[in-house]
């Protein structure tokens, strides 16, 4: 494991060389390229800001802000887990025909996803700060959730970019998890819609807490449920090493399978 | 002697070979219901043994589907053997499928940054190297176009460029000369020679038997994951000559 981890910093130049033909792919080279990145999440924010306003009305004050602080986070383990799963397969020329840990692929697109979604914090921020909130102590919580969504992304994307070469149905399954993920999270509603009996389901779940926290800190200006997110973080350093002990186990014929 | 800085001994490669698309979940659910094996076995590698020395310009030839590629890919350690074992002395760059992988949006540059990457150069070493790529490939004012205006001929230029510039211990070059136009291939020839010089150890895939004649000094021939002859060049190639009536 620590040796594995080893090999990969070793390769960092790659890494990095890989993180910027990502960041280049992303934004074509032009600056228009961010608000592209953007457009995806701030379409779901005003569909789902029509419909729960207008049409439904859910009795969320500032629903459209409350959407923007829970949409930013979850639009970052989509975007990163639906683009990795792929992106072993996609560099096949590089995985067949030279040797180097595979795991670096992955790695790259999350990093790029995450310095997206970094960014897409900073705009929150300007809009928040707009809004007359003010710069709050509990916005230091914001890095730790920070590292516990990025790990966790990360060790799902590793995972899942390594079984696609092996099981070719993969990207489709996932798809559909994904979207039954998405409303079983509170992203477009908060977790206290949801009845006090089946609460405890959510809060197993790292990415419901962990969106749950940027809410609760970002919007109602609260501290996150620390119990509940100190079991997040124990959840996803569990995930984090099954997921890559896995990819460890099947790297040595992902060349062959390709 | 030499120092030995390729060693293969004993070396089986067992492959897997699926009569149907990829597997998927589904079918691997059938599978296990059904009770797997809709693959084949192939031995692509059968019991290879041979070893290389310093400054060794070798010669790996055979009909198409004989193991060649497969055997370097194992020495560069992207494929792992079934059994036996490969003993590696030295820095090795395997140069396989020259000229593919390239991002075509991207520049010359650009690709040479990446592509460089991943054959382990740092940003600072593929930068003093861009003068000797565009020296070496003639592709000058070219590299800062982006490579879907490349004909394939100057895709591979760009990478057999990058590739002579690499500098390490153990090449392994796969049909890399077949592209290029006559002066380039009589430049890597020479540059080839050069690098044998330096105490390079090379390992030569190619359909060509003047390439092999003119760059090795030994050969091996390969023949269903076989070795069915190993020794000086022009023996090796007369035999596999004989062998298939050429």
């Amino acid at each position: 494991m620590i040796k594995a981890i080893k090999t990969i910093f070793e390769y960092r130049q790659l890494i990095f060389a890989l993180m910027v033909r990502g960041f280049k792919e992303k934004y074509k080279n032009s600056f228009l390229g961010i608000f592209w990145s953007l457009l995806n999440p701030l379409l779901n924010v005003l569909i789902f800001a029509f419909i729960f306003t207008v049409i439904i009305k859910i009795g969320i004050k500032n629903y459209p802000l409350y959407l923007l602080c829970t949409i930013f986070p979850w639009n970052f383990f989509h975007t990163a887990l639906t683009n990795s799963v792929v992106s072993i397969l996609e560099d096949v020329y590089f995985v067949k025909n030279t040797s180097f840990p595979n795991e670096a692929i992955p790695l790259a697109v999350v990093i790029v996803n995450f310095i997206n979604f970094l960014i897409d914090l900073l705009i929150l921020f300007c809009i928040l700060l707009l809004l007359g909130k003010s710069i709050n102590a509990l916005w230091l919580y914001v890095p730790f959730l920070l590292i516990i969504e990025f790990f966790l992304v990360l060790g799902l994307s590793v995972l899942s970019a390594g079984l696609y070469v092996i099981f070719r149905d993969l990207n489709f399954i996932l798809n559909l998890i994904l979207r039954l993920f998405f409303y079983f999270i509170p992203v477009i509603y908060t977790i206290e819609f949801v009845p006090r009996n089946l609460r405890f389901i959510y809060q197993l779940n790292p990415l419901a807490v962990i969106i749950d926290g940027f809410a609760k800190v970002l919007f109602y200006g609260v501290a996150p449920d620390l119990k509940w997110t100190i079991f997040a973080f124990l959840e996803v350093i569990v995930i984090f090493l099954i997921s890559f002990k896995i990819f460890q186990r099947i790297k040595k014929i992902i060349p062959e399978r390709l | 002697m030499d120092r030995i800085t390729v060693r293969v001994e004993n070396l089986n490669k067992r492959f897997r070979v699926f009569h149907e698309p990829p597997l998927t979940f589904q079918k691997a659910l059938y599978n296990l219901l059904r009770g797997p094996k809709n693959w084949k076995q192939l031995w692509a590698l059968r019991d290879i043994n041979f070893s290389l020395t310093k400054s060794e310009s070798v010669g790996l030839i055979g009909p198409n589907a004989s193991g060649k590629t497969t055997l370097l890919r194992i020495i560069a350690s992207i494929y792992t053997p079934t059994s036996g074992r490969v003993y590696v002395d030295g820095k090795i760059a395997a140069f396989l499928e020259l000229g593919y992988g390239f991002h075509m949006e991207f520049t010359g540059i650009e690709n040479l940054y990446l592509y460089g990457a991943v054959f382990g150069l740092s940003r600072c070493q593929i930068k003093e190297k861009i003068p000797l790529v565009r020296e070496f490939s003639g592709l000058n004012d070219f590299l800062d176009v982006p490579l879907r205006q490349y004909s394939i001929g100057m895709r591979m230029r760009l990478a057999f460029a990058l590739a002579m510039n690499i500098n390490p211990d153990i090449l392994l070059i796969d049909e890399a000369l077949a592209v290029g136009d006559l002066s380039f291939k009589e430049k890597c020839i020479r540059k080839i020679n050069e690098l044998k010089k330096e105490g390079k150890t090379l390992l030569l895939v190619s359909q060509y038997m003047d390439e092999i004649e003119r760059l090795c000094d030994r050969a091996i021939l390969l023949d269903k994951g076989e070795i069915m002859a190993m020794g000086s060049a022009k023996d090796v190639i007369s035999e596999y000559k004989r062998r298939y009536k050429i």
